[in-house]
């Protein structure tokens, strides 16, 4: 008896020397945002604070909010936050009130250093969106985390509690996206444009951009 | 043993669960599709928008607020400042309501001028590249000037892409696969910039297939009906 309370014992305090580790690391340096670009080619970047609704969503992190505008008044909306919490993954609204219609990874800095791209549909208008979203640390390695950050339960919880602990530096989460209007039958044009805006945005960020 | 064995197992399992994957696929996958490599073409721009003095294009065009029918004339050769162009007229009811002045060359589309309703034309220097005879699929042009009209000249930037295929439903004159593009005039004033967008798609042999444009501020959409271009009826 006494033997099997002293491996419980074990067991509980490892757990709690884990939850204290993964406490500790992930919030030791979540205050870092990669540097966005000033401009990117023909786009300018125009500062958008992410407002105060979609940062209270996030357990309010570190974030900084931009928009990414082309002479021909085409946009892409980016968002930089400093994952401090389980929350900060979240995909905030109005993106997770989408239906996802489509998914996969695109290795778009380079083999191993991914994106995942979304599409996704507004349940009345039908209108689509596409999305971009990786974690990016000061050394430019990308890496995905969970669909629809933690609304999947618990392994992406888990998958983001090991990453914490084993990165050396916790990582900037990059979430780009824009609306893909319906001239752009098959988003080819937005595909080019959130392109053009996330190698900017990791170019920058690869250059030892902080904040 | 066999306990500690399984502890390791979960542990590995939850090592290896700890790379997330995407589940790939959806109903909208083909928008995520890697598009091929940008494709890069000789554009016979004479063709692509002939100037023949009268040919024209009946274009239904649909507004916020109602649906009009324009004819877009070419009228002739005029000198705008040093260049010689093109006189396109925009005639709705038989009357002109705007003007645009192109030149259609072996090296590019050029817009050289355009004016509404009667007033001076606005005069691009140097002429605007709208579309270069090599175009790459996507690829935009920046232009930097001045936008001027009488005594009065501003300092004016300009962008324009040409997209090489881009697939048009028309109502009354079937399906193209017309060459899209897109520019955009904007005049640096004091009081902040001014806009001239507009959306071009063209097609060799005929020209203007549908085009979409700022008409008093709202957005407005024309569409091909019938055309007379070198002398062909449709």
């Amino acid at each position: 008896m006494s033997a099997r309370r002293q491996r419980l014992g074990l067991v509980f305090g490892g757990l709690a020397v884990l939850c204290g580790l993964l406490s500790y690391r992930m919030n030791r340096p979540a205050e870092w945002l990669l540097t966005p670009p000033e401009t990117a080619g023909i786009w300018e970047v125009v500062e958008t604070p992410l407002l105060n609704e979609v940062l209270q969503q996030l357990a309010l992190p570190k974030a900084m909010g931009l928009e990414f505008r082309n002479p021909l008044d085409e946009r892409v909306t980016c968002q930089l936050i400093a994952p401090r919490s389980f929350e900060a993954y979240r995909e905030p609204a109005p993106l997770s009130l989408c239906a996802i219609t489509a998914q996969r990874e695109i290795p778009l800095f380079g083999p191993n250093r991914p994106v995942r791209a979304w599409i996704l549909q507004r349940p009345q208008t039908k209108s689509r969106m596409m999305v971009f979203a990786w974690l990016q640390d000061r050394e430019g390695n990308t890496k995905l985390f969970g669909t629809r950050g933690m609304n999947q339960g618990i392994l992406d919880r888990l998958n983001l509690g090991y990453q914490s602990v084993l990165a050396r530096e916790a990582p900037c989460l990059v979430r780009i996206f824009a609306i893909i209007p319906p001239s752009d039958t098959q988003g080819i044009q937005t595909r080019r444009n959130l392109e053009e805006v996330a190698k900017a945005i990791y170019s920058a960020g690869k250059a030892g951009g902080a904040s | 043993m066999r306990r500690h064995a399984a502890l390791i197992a979960l542990l590995a399992l939850l090592g290896a669960g700890c790379t997330p994957s995407v589940v790939e696929g959806g109903e909208d996958r083909d928008y995520l599709k890697d598009p091929p490599p940008p494709e890069a073409a000789a554009i016979n721009t004479t063709t692509l928008l002939p100037l023949n003095p009268g040919n024209y294009w009946d274009m239904l065009v649909a507004t916020e607020r109602s649906a009009v029918r324009e004819r877009l004339v070419v009228v002739g050769p005029l000198v705008v400042g040093k260049e010689q162009g093109v006189l396109l007229e925009l005639q709705r009811g038989g009357k002109v309501w705007r003007q645009e002045v192109y030149q259609s060359t072996a090296q590019g589309i050029r817009l050289l001028a355009f004016g509404e309703k009667g007033s001076q034309l606005l005069l691009l220097d140097p002429p605007f590249p709208i579309a270069p005879a090599s175009a790459q699929e996507g690829q935009g042009v920046s232009w930097k000037g001045t936008l001027s009209f009488g005594k009065n000249a501003f300092p004016a930037t300009g962008y324009s892409r040409v997209t090489l295929k881009d697939t048009i439903q028309t109502r009354s004159m079937g399906r193209f696969q017309a060459y899209r593009i897109d520019s955009v005039v904007t005049m640096r004033r004091k009081e902040g910039p001014l806009h001239f967008p507009q959306v071009r798609w063209l097609y060799p042999g005929i020209g203007f297939i549908r085009r979409s444009y700022a008409d008093g501020g709202l957005p407005a959409s024309a569409e091909l009906e019938r055309y007379q271009v070198a002398g062909t009826k449709k």
